[in-house]
């Protein structure tokens, strides 16, 4: 009824994202948020780009990128002797590009409401990039930053195109709670389809209500203003 | 602490300074008209913005090469009081203070901070969180912050400029007896007379990117080298004097001789025998012949000679020699009344309210 290993896949799943996120998105949003370099636009607008692309299609791409005809996938499976396609670690990488809009604009829309005047005093003061980011715009910044890591979650919990089209439906491997859901309506087994559905809206009506009582202001994600 | 040359080539502003940061000149004041990119050019000194072209050379060392910076921001070891003093809202007074302490070894770190701002006036502040700091408050804490590194050079933004009135008077003294006592080399941007006056030991005038001069405060105010200059700083009489009695907001000024009388307005009275500057504007002084018997109200009467009639559009300006220089503005009319020409001995009065000092 309750697809346990499904629920503690998602679970894995969603940690390791956030995980890997994260420390990606700090120094990407970072630098977004304060190069005076006009093409940033451009990257800002790749990071945005799994908000409005179908999963369907991200995951194609990333699905050809993965494969054994593609160089990553050649290179992947020559190094570590296992395929990128239908494997956890596949899926871990599709779900940090798919949820990357959700870690970097919070994140930047943080950082650029910081006082510049403040990394300057920082400057000034002795201190390079890293140590500014950490002293002093991570501490400015935590709003910003819970948002960001509870979307990457919640967002990597509910994802569902782009784990079908990279990761499959593998049992322990990448069959995740919403492709169980999923599953279960398409082999007519309601009860468990309406159980875990249930547990999913549960849980992202939470984490939603946890992060506007944290941000005590409406949530937009997209555009950012 | 070190001292050095410091030169400044820039192309936007054609700027060709060099400023000597020897020990005897502590303190250099970059005067000019708003708009005419002190700011910009304290933060390019800061490494916080490149230049258009030209150098930046400090005590030997390149700091900017064309539009490239070459010694980042945190290498170039000054100390920057923001205009708005940006404090870290975050951390407490102490750890905004020992911010710029990382290269020293952690036990000697508490012992720096309390130094540094007992040396800014703050010493009672030490555990306040910043966002309860008042105005004046927070200005002693970020002087604390820059001072603290011993920095090779400090650059003050218009530091009074974000202050009431009141605080930025009291501070103003302060301010100039910190930095004296520190002997740190100093540039101070500022668009205002009287911050100029009370902190420099030498003034720059920057006009539209350009030195028109360099001197003293008071050289500079009372003699200003051309008409732009003269223009920019206003026609005044700047000299230093000393003060001998202040009584119900009545302040008596010795100045080479002559005893004046200043009227205060709200700022505290400067003790007897302490050293100020007296500026008188040349609109504020009238002239009327010696043989009047006009009862005056002014309260300050000198025996003047004439030194210089210049014709300025509609008005005349009259220089004077009182003892020291005084300048006056008279009407045309008036000039031939009073049979203004070089060398005729005239009284000059002036009220009390327009004698403004300038404690140093």
């Amino acid at each position: 009824m309750i697809d346990g290993e499904a629920l503690a896949l998602t679970a894995r799943l969603a940690f390791v994202t956030c995980l890997i996120l994260i420390t990606l998105a700090i120094p990407l949003a970072a630098w977004l948020a304060y190069s005076r370099r006009r093409w940033t636009v451009a990257v800002e607008a790749v990071v945005a780009l799994p908000l409005v692309l179908p999963p369907s299609v991200l995951g194609y791409y990333l699905l050809v990128a993965m494969g054994a005809r593609s160089p990553i996938g050649r290179w992947w499976e020559s190094v570590t002797g296992e395929p990128l396609a239908f494997t956890f670690t596949g899926l871990v990488i599709a779900s940090v590009l798919y949820s990357l809009p959700f870690a970097v604009q919070p994140l930047m829309a943080a950082f650029s409401g910081i006082d510049r005047r403040l990394l300057e005093a920082s400057f000034i003061l002795g201190r390079g990039w890293v140590s500014t980011v950490s002293r002093v715009v991570l501490p400015l910044s935590r709003v910003g930053l819970v948002t960001a890591i509870v979307l990457t979650f919640a967002h990597t919990v509910g994802e569902f195109g782009v784990v079908l089209m990279v990761g499959g439906n593998i049992p322990g491997e990448t069959r995740t709670a919403s492709i169980a859901v999923y599953d279960a309506v398409q082999s007519f087994d309601d009860r468990t389809a309406a159980v875990m559905s249930l547990i999913l809206l549960a849980f992202s009506a939470i984490v939603l209500v946890a992060t506007y009582a944290l941000r005590k202001s409406p949530l937009t994600v997209w555009p950012r203003s | 602490m070190t001292a050095g040359l410091l030169e400044i080539r820039a192309r936007r502003h054609v700027l060709d300074a060099v400023v000597d940061l020897d020990g005897s000149a502590t303190v250099t004041v970059l005067f000019g008209p708003s708009g005419a990119g002190k700011t910009t050019l304290l933060r390019c000194l800061a490494g916080l913005e490149p230049l258009d072209g030209g150098s930046i050379d400090f005590a030997g060392t390149r700091w900017n090469d064309g539009t490239r910076i070459v010694v980042p921001a945190r290498h170039r070891s000054i100390g920057y009081l923001f205009q708005d003093h940006a404090l870290f809202p975050h951390l407490d007074v102490a750890a905004n203070v020992a911010f710029g302490l990382r290269a020293l070894p952690r036990a000697e770190r508490p012992g720096r901070v309390e130094r540094a701002l007992s040396a800014a006036h703050a010493g009672h502040l030490g555990s306040r969180p910043v966002p309860q700091l008042s105005g004046g408050e927070a200005q002693r804490v970020a002087l604390a912050r820059a001072l603290a590194p011993h920095p090779a050079m400090l650059l003050l933004d218009e530091p009074l400029s974000a202050l009431d009135s009141t605080t930025r008077a009291s501070l103003r003294t302060e301010l100039r007896q910190i930095l004296v006592e520190q002997r740190i080399p100093t540039i101070v941007v500022t668009h205002d007379r009287t911050e100029a006056l009370a902190l420099g030991d030498r003034l720059v005038v920057l006009v539209d990117g350009r030195v028109r001069q360099v001197g003293t405060p008071v050289e500079v105010f009372d003699r200003p080298a051309d008409e732009v200059v003269a223009g920019v700083v206003g026609v005044e009489t700047a000299v230093t004097g000393t003060v001998l009695a202040a009584r119900d907001g009545v302040v008596q000024v010795d100045v080479s001789g002559r005893s004046l009388s200043a009227a205060l307005a709200d700022e505290e009275s400067p003790a007897a025998g302490s050293p100020v500057v007296v500026c008188i504007r040349a609109e504020d002084v009238s002239l009327q012949s010696r043989r009047s018997d006009a009862v005056t109200s002014q309260r300050n009467q000198l025996d003047v000679t004439v030194t210089r009639v210049t014709v300025e559009g509609a008005l005349v300006r009259v220089d004077l020699d009182a003892g020291f220089r005084l300048s006056s503005y008279v009407t045309r009319p008036a000039r031939e009344d009073l049979g203004i020409v070089e060398g005729a001995r005239l009284v000059a009065t002036f009220k009390g309210q327009a004698v403004h000092l300038v404690p140093r």
